[in-house]
């Protein structure tokens, strides 16, 4: 176990699309960093860099402190968990976890205690003697880790380890992904492009796009202040505005305008994105001067215990997700929304920093299904019985003493959309 | 940046087969080429155009490519005509033995070409059963041999396996769901074959097709044993100049045209083949889904059985009943004259046949395994446009018919340091090229096959390059490479016509032996080349049903 670092890495190919720019981070010794990004971003290349399965243009890898850049990959001293397992199907499973054991010349007592060991860590005691096919696809899995893990490599990679796995051992492995290699010191990168993963796993996050690092840090770190507005959105953030900055305020026709918060800089006349991230979004009735600032119409909304996930559209343009947590009557379809926030969870990117304008996909698609559902003739109309809705908010709200908000009003945009 | 990177792994795996092929095949088809349109041997000169005028000009060398062509146009169409049936009975019905019956059914493309031809002259050739059984009912004798029809039936019975083998391995692997849906979608049985299944066997269809035409056009042992006047192909054509009318630049044509025509069916081959393995998922016998047989299935199953049983288990009988025959009993009097010593000049010994052929064999399959292995890891780690290249040049010994090899190492391998006529290492050399291409078909399709990171993964567990090899890539391999190395084994110890070539009575094969014997009167040389007949055909099996056993799946590429 050791410190690995990685120092501008390049490598261009002619034939494909995927190529490392400059790659450069550092995981220190006995952490686990993350590697996230779209696919085709050039993650599995750096692992395969790393391990020497293909030669770097530039840069150098080091690993405690040696270059190994130079080194083949089977005196590296890297352990590989691919994607795909590559378990040696002509051997069973201990001699899977055997074999980087035999290529040491290790004796074959002290392989029989290691395998031992092993197989106790991973879970399959019995299964030393099953053929690798026999397995399912979650013992595979561990097979596969126990294997990279045998030599007691420098430090671990794991391509989408969890890629294979369904939502429920997701979520199982993740944690004990992370509580096994913490409790065995192992310096760790994992390639994911699925945020959970890393969260869930990870200390560090390395966020990379089109063969470049974006930002590196610690991950609580990467989620809270996301250095771009490409970072921003990777990690899970949503764009609010996209407008310009006038007397301390960004504005969009439409959509609204919000205070750009402290410590951001800007001019007057600048474009600016502001991103929110669900998580730290609630949607609060219009028209009470509650919100941030963005004004925004229900597209759709999902309950969520006692309260509902709301997918708001903002303009019509894209839609966010945010929280409804004003009462327990979610606000049906077309409602009008204002979105509030702390304003510490808000960024703001001046143009510049802007990549290029790129939706959160999951949202833009619930928008699609829930508007074509909006658009369908024959669906039936939500209409409330206009007299119980009212005075049940009603009630509710003059325990807070707040003013009923008359409905029709509210009810309306859904209604032209239906028309149009 | 990287050492290892400098000569890619793929060349120094592709001089090995380089080192094989170079002197041995591209040279002397280089000479042939030379002596056919450069220079003539005698006078210095280049009659070229007067030899190619000549050729083209002769109206026996048009008659010879049209019945060269019509013969492996109409071998192939009765192949087909049977082989689909049996292939559709062997993939979609159950019957008893029909495992059994399968790996017999599929024997005979490793036979050796001498032997079919003995096996089809016990059969119907003189003093053969249908003379005899056509004697006890009071009618004359019929002639068989030298006619086309015991030709075509001869072709069919070898390559009816190669239809069988393809067709039905496809047939046996398609998703019946694909039909299924098919009739779901409004389409009557007819209709749901006729645009669901049968697209999906075409390619398999066409590529045993080509492989069988290719064979047929090229077929020399058969047609030079049960041919007669005006039955000569090509190759027999090209094998008579060479040897007995000496005419070498007219022979050189010749092999250029056979060579062609060969090299064309092989690349179509070779294109259907790379279409069949889409969207194979090779499934055991037990995990499919078995329709009940209905009774049109069940004439079908009697039909191909019977057509099967007289195709293939009639000349085989009739070449070991005639093997066991001893005057009017039964006895192995024909096994013990192979002992004998007539003590005649010229007179090949049949122990030493047997002695030579098994040494030929284990030679050339050792050098075919080594080559072939070296030529697949080549292919295997070339990528784009390069593979095909590759793939084309080390499969062209397939493309050069053994005649016409035995025929180019005569007109190279004759002077200077390099004469090597009268040497066994020439024949030797002649065989493992013809052979190494089974054992790289075999191992390429598991190279291609498997998972490519294997060897990435052994050697992030610190396998060295060589260690890959040993504890990885061959376990692996292992099975193809056995399969390929028999497939090597039977076809060295059938190999007749470079053999019949290159061949001198001190180490002459027993295929050899048995043609010479056949060509001498008297019932102890019909004796002694059944015997030897026998016994090939023995070896051969043994080593067939070895790769049955070890064959992984159902789709060869052969």
């Amino acid at each position: 176990m050791a410190t690995l670092s990685v120092q501008h890495l390049q490598r261009r190919y002619d034939d494909e699309v995927v190529a490392l720019e400059d790659v450069s981070f550092a995981v220190e010794d006995g952490r686990i960093a993350a590697i996230l990004g779209p696919s085709g971003c050039g993650k599995t290349t750096v692992l395969r860099l790393i391990a020497g399965l293909d030669h770097v243009d530039h840069g150098d890898v080091q690993l405690g402190g040696a270059s190994i850049v130079h080194q083949p990959p089977h005196t590296r001293g890297v352990g590989l968990m691919f994607q795909e397992l590559a378990l040696f199907p002509h051997l069973d499973v201990a001699g899977n976890i055997d074999f980087g054991l035999r290529m040491l010349g290790w004796s074959r007592e002290d392989r029989e205690l290691r395998r031992a060991e092993l197989l106790r860590l991973v879970g399959l005691v019995d299964k030393g003697h099953r053929k690798v096919h026999e397995l399912s696809g979650g013992e595979q899995q561990r097979v596969a880790l126990a294997r990279a893990l045998a030599p007691r490599p420098g430090v671990l990679m794991l391509d989408e380890p969890l890629g294979a796995l369904d939502e429920a051992r997701k979520e199982e492995l993740r944690l004990q992904l992370r509580e096994l290699l913490h409790r065995l010191r192992m310096t760790a990168v994992i390639v994911s492009h699925d945020l959970r993963d890393a969260v869930a796993i990870a200390d560090d996050l390395i966020v990379m796009e089109r063969g470049r690092v974006l930002q590196a840090g610690p991950i609580s770190e990467v989620l809270a202040r996301p250095a771009t507005a490409s970072v921003a959105r990777m990690v899970g953030y949503a764009t609010l505005l996209e407008g310009t900055l006038e007397d301390g305020c960004v504005a969009e026709d439409g959509v609204g305008a919000v205070r750009m918060g402290a410590g951001n800089q800007g001019s007057d006349g600048d474009r600016v994105t502001v991103l929110g991230h669900p998580a730290a979004l609630l949607a609060v009735p219009a028209g009470h001067g509650l919100g941030t600032g963005v004004v925004g119409v229900v597209a759709s909304s999902r309950p969520d215990g006692p309260v509902a996930r709301l997918e708001v559209s903002l303009a019509d343009r894209r839609t966010v997700a945010a929280r409804w947590e004003w009462d327990n009557e979610a606000p049906p379809p077309g409602t009008r929304v204002d979105l509030a926030a702390q304003p510490g969870t808000l960024r703001f990117f001046t143009h510049t920093a802007v990549a290029r304008p790129k939706r959160a996909p999951a949202p833009q698609l619930a928008f699609e299904v829930d508007r074509q559902d909006v658009l369908r003739p024959a669906f039936p109309e939500p209409a409330p019985p206009a007299e119980v809705v009212p005075i049940e908010r009603a009630r509710i709200r003059a325990d807070e003493d707040i003013e009923a908000e008359p409905l029709p009003e509210a009810v309306e945009p859904a209604a032209e959309r239906r028309s149009s | 940046m990287n050492r290892i990177a400098l000569v890619p792994a793929r060349v120094w795996w592709g001089i090995v087969p380089l080192l094989l092929i170079g002197p041995f095949l591209l040279w002397p088809l280089g000479a042939m080429l030379w002596r056919a349109f450069v220079i003539d041997s005698g006078t210095g000169a280049s009659p070229t155009l007067e030899v190619v005028r000549a050729v083209a000009t002769d109206g026996y060398t048009w008659k010879r490519l049209a019945f060269t062509t019509g013969q492996a146009l109409a071998s192939t169409a009765l192949t087909l005509a049977i082989g689909i049936p049996a292939a559709y009975v062997f993939a979609n019905v159950r019957f008893p033995g029909r495992t059994v019956l399968r790996a017999v059914a599929t024997l005979p493309f490793v036979l050796p070409t001498i032997v079919v031809a003995l096996a089809f002259q016990r059969l119907v050739g003189s003093g053969g059963w249908l003379n005899d059984a056509l004697g006890l009912i009071g009618l004359g004798p019929i002639q068989a041999t030298g006619t086309l029809g015991m030709i075509l039936a001869a072709h069919v019975f070898y390559n009816v396996s190669i239809v069988l083998r393809i067709v039905s391995g496809v047939w046996a692997n398609l998703d019946p769901r694909a039909e299924e849906a098919a009739r779901l979608l409004g389409a009557t049985r007819f209709g749901a074959f006729r645009r669901v299944t049968f697209p999906a066997l075409l390619p398999a269809i066409a590529s045993s097709a080509a492989l069988v035409f290719t064979f047929t056009f090229t077929s020399f042992g058969v047609v030079l044993i049960l041919g007669g006047p005006g039955l000569d192909t090509l190759e027999v054509t090209i094998y008579r100049l060479a040897t007995r009318l000496l005419q070498l630049p007219e022979a050189a044509v010749l092999s250029f045209v056979q060579m062609g025509a060969t090299l064309g069916a092989l690349v179509l081959y070779a294109a259907l083949q790379r279409r069949m393995t889409v969207p194979l998922r090779p499934r055991s016998d037990r995990a499919r889904p078995w329709r009940e047989t209905s009774r049109g299935e069940r004439i079908l199953v009697a039909g191909v059985l019977a057509a099967l049983a007289l195709l293939i288990g009639a000349p085989i009988l009739a070449l070991v009943h005639g093997a066991l025959t001893v005057g009017g009993g039964f006895g192995l009097d024909n096994f013990g004259r192979l002992f004998e010593d007539t003590g005649r000049v010229s007179y090949i010994e049949p122990l030493s046949a047997i002695r030579w052929s098994l040494t030929f064999a284990i030679g050339a399959t050792l050098l075919a395994s080594v080559v072939g292995l070296a030529a697949a890891a080549a292919i295997a780690r070339t990528t784009g446009r390069w593979a095909s290249v590759l793939d084309g040049l080390l499969m062209l010994p397939l493309a050069v018919p053994a005649v016409v090899l035995g025929f180019g190492y005569l007109v190279t391998f004759n002077r200077g340091w390099y004469d090597l006529r009268g040497s066994p290492w020439l024949l030797l050399a002649a065989h493992a090229l013809i052979a190494y291409p089974f054992v790289l078909r075999s191992v390429l399709a598991v190279f291609r096959s498997r998972d490519p990171r294997l060897p990435e993964a052994a050697a992030l567990l610190g396998a060295s390059p060589v260690r890959v090899w040993r504890f990885v890539e061959v376990p692996i391999a292992a099975r193809a490479l056995l399969v390929g190395a028999v497939f090597s084994f039977a076809v060295s110890l059938g190999e007749f016509g470079a053999t019949l070539l290159l061949q001198r009575p001190q180490y002459a094969t027993m295929p050899v032996a048995i043609f010479q014997a056949l060509g001498r009167p008297g019932q102890a040389n019909l004796g002694q080349a059944l015997a030897m007949a026998v016994i090939l055909l023995l070896v051969t099996a043994a080593g067939f049903l070895l790769i049955e056993r070890f064959r992984y799946q159902e789709l060869g590429e052969f």
